[in-house]
């Protein structure tokens, strides 16, 4: 005989209340789901009216502030495509052009911004952070000159996303009134890389080295800010930071700081400074070591040859690659070819690295 | 090909460029020179077929496209016998020095750096139509 097509169904093990609590389970999953979809469907309505209504003001401000950018109609032809309504809306479309041009056109950009950025201004004031930063943001780009004190405020602002786009704002343009102000307060921003603050910093030019050389002589600041001071000066080969980084790097412990100082003597230093490399060419911190073996590389004379070769043998291997550089870069390949030669010392791989890199002999 | 006018005395420059807003600054004050029309390409490979199409008179190329690079674009136009001697100005961010480097290796005849003014790139792009 053959099976049933159809076999009845077990009947769940549930009670009457189980049953209950089951279909109320599976009402308010469907539920949440409905309002999800609801959700999205009501986010993307809201996205594409965005995005319309920017496309029509796009459309109907492009055709005129493309030609006032050119020189061919003047700023105030602006005014025949805006309302009143429309000033924080064209902050907003201004933006857009701001971060993408330099030059006359810039200048141009911040006079036609300059009488409707009071729409943004009062935002600096408010609660939420984004709006906030959004707002300095806005005035750091198209109103410097006219909210800078306004700017310089926003770098204590509790939020560092707010002093931070601040600062960026600030650090385009060297004013000697602020600039210790605005360098100090990059110390918030404890996110940012080494590297990236470097960066950004460099942008006040060399003209503000000394608010640098002040910080990075204070024993006070925080070692990173110091670091950052550092590598600026060493970027802008600031001959009068080479005796204020002799002396703090004998005065620090810390070896990011204590690097970047001696970075900053290879770079800029002078003979008299290898005193101060020699004593640290020993320090246990690998990282200070090579820094100081590679500073006397490229500044130390003769009598440092023993120094270097003696380096060759340093557990770091690293150490012992700037301490063959060193050697080669005074002209001394002899002495490291010897090294080759004699196979059974460990240093004879790394120098060979260094002797035969780029074809040098 | 090189910077001649042909026959019908437009120039065709071609703009490879992603980012609407500075594509949109660029056209408008290269298309408000007489005799240029400006060819917009907003990827890599849209800018090859009309390396392909067209005869130009010089090439503006954004180094970071979709699709092909502005540097392999440049490769392609020094490869071919047509548009070797095309003049061709590169695009790059501030801090991509090597970027920079690397277009004159490959045949660049100059380079501006974003953000730029329009006005400066009209006058470099000018001058080497002008040396054609």
């Amino acid at each position: 005989m053959t099976p049933p097509l159809l076999q009845p169904v077990a009947p769940l093990p549930l009670g009457d209340r189980g049953f209950v609590i089951l279909i109320a389970f599976i009402a308010l999953v469907s539920l949440c789901a409905a309002g999800f979809v609801v959700a999205s469907l009501l986010l993307r309505g809201r996205n594409n009216a965005i995005a319309r209504s920017w496309a029509a003001f796009e459309a109907r401000c492009d055709p005129v502030m493309l030609d006032v950018l050119a020189g061919v109609a003047p700023p105030d032809a602006l005014r025949a495509v805006l309302t009143p309504r429309d000033d924080r809306q064209f902050v907003e479309y201004l933006l857009r052009y701001g971060r993408r041009i330099r030059g006359q056109e810039r200048a141009l950009l911040g006079g036609i911004a300059a009488p409707h950025l009071y729409a943004v201004s009062g935002d600096l004031r408010s609660r939420s952070v984004e709006r906030r930063a959004r707002a300095t943001q806005a005035i750091g780009e198209l109103g410097p000159g006219v909210y800078r004190a306004e700017l310089v405020e926003a770098l204590s602002d509790p939020a560092p996303l707010v002093s931070m786009v601040a600062a960026v704002a600030l650090s385009r343009e060297y004013r000697a009134d602020d600039v210790l102000h605005v360098i100090r307060s990059t110390s918030r921003l404890t996110l940012l890389t080494t590297r990236l603050l470097v960066s950004m910093l460099q942008r006040l030019g060399p003209e503000a080295a000394w608010a640098f050389r002040e910080v990075l002589a204070d024993g006070t600041q925080p070692p990173k800010l110091r670091t950052v001071a550092a590598k600026v000066l060493a970027g802008f080969n600031d001959q009068a930071a080479s005796d204020i980084a002799a002396r703090e790097v004998q005065a620090t412990t810390d070896t990011d700081l204590r690097v970047a100082l001696l970075q900053v003597l290879e770079r800029i230093g002078s003979a008299e400074h290898v005193a101060v490399a020699r004593r640290l060419a020993t320090d246990p911190d690998a990282a200070v070591r090579g820094a100081a073996i590679r500073m006397i590389g490229s500044v130390g004379g003769e009598s440092d040859l023993p120094l270097l070769q003696a380096a060759l043998e340093d557990p770091v291997g690293w150490v012992a690659i700037h301490a063959a550089e060193g050697l080669r870069r005074s002209g001394r390949s002899d002495l490291l070819e010897a090294v080759v030669e004699a196979r059974n010392r460990r240093s004879s791989m790394v120098v060979s690295e260094v002797l035969f890199r780029d074809g040098a002999t | 090909m090189t910077g001649t006018p042909p026959a019908s005395g437009v120039r065709r420059i071609l703009l490879a460029e992603d980012d609407p807003v500075t594509a949109r600054l660029v056209v408008h004050r290269l298309s408000r020179e007489p005799g240029i029309t400006v060819l917009h390409a907003a990827d890599g490979g849209t800018a090859m077929s009309i390396v392909e199409r067209e005869d130009l008179a010089a090439a503006i190329l954004d180094i970071r496209l979709p699709v092909l690079d502005g540097l392999a674009i440049l490769t392609a136009l020094r490869k071919s016998e047509r548009h070797r001697g095309l003049p061709v100005v590169m695009l790059t961010s501030l801090g991509s020095e090597a970027d920079v480097i690397r277009g004159f290796e490959l045949g660049a005849d100059d380079y501006i750096v974003k953000p730029f003014s329009p006005a400066e790139l009209m006058a470099r792009l000018r001058r080497l139509l002008d040396r054609e």
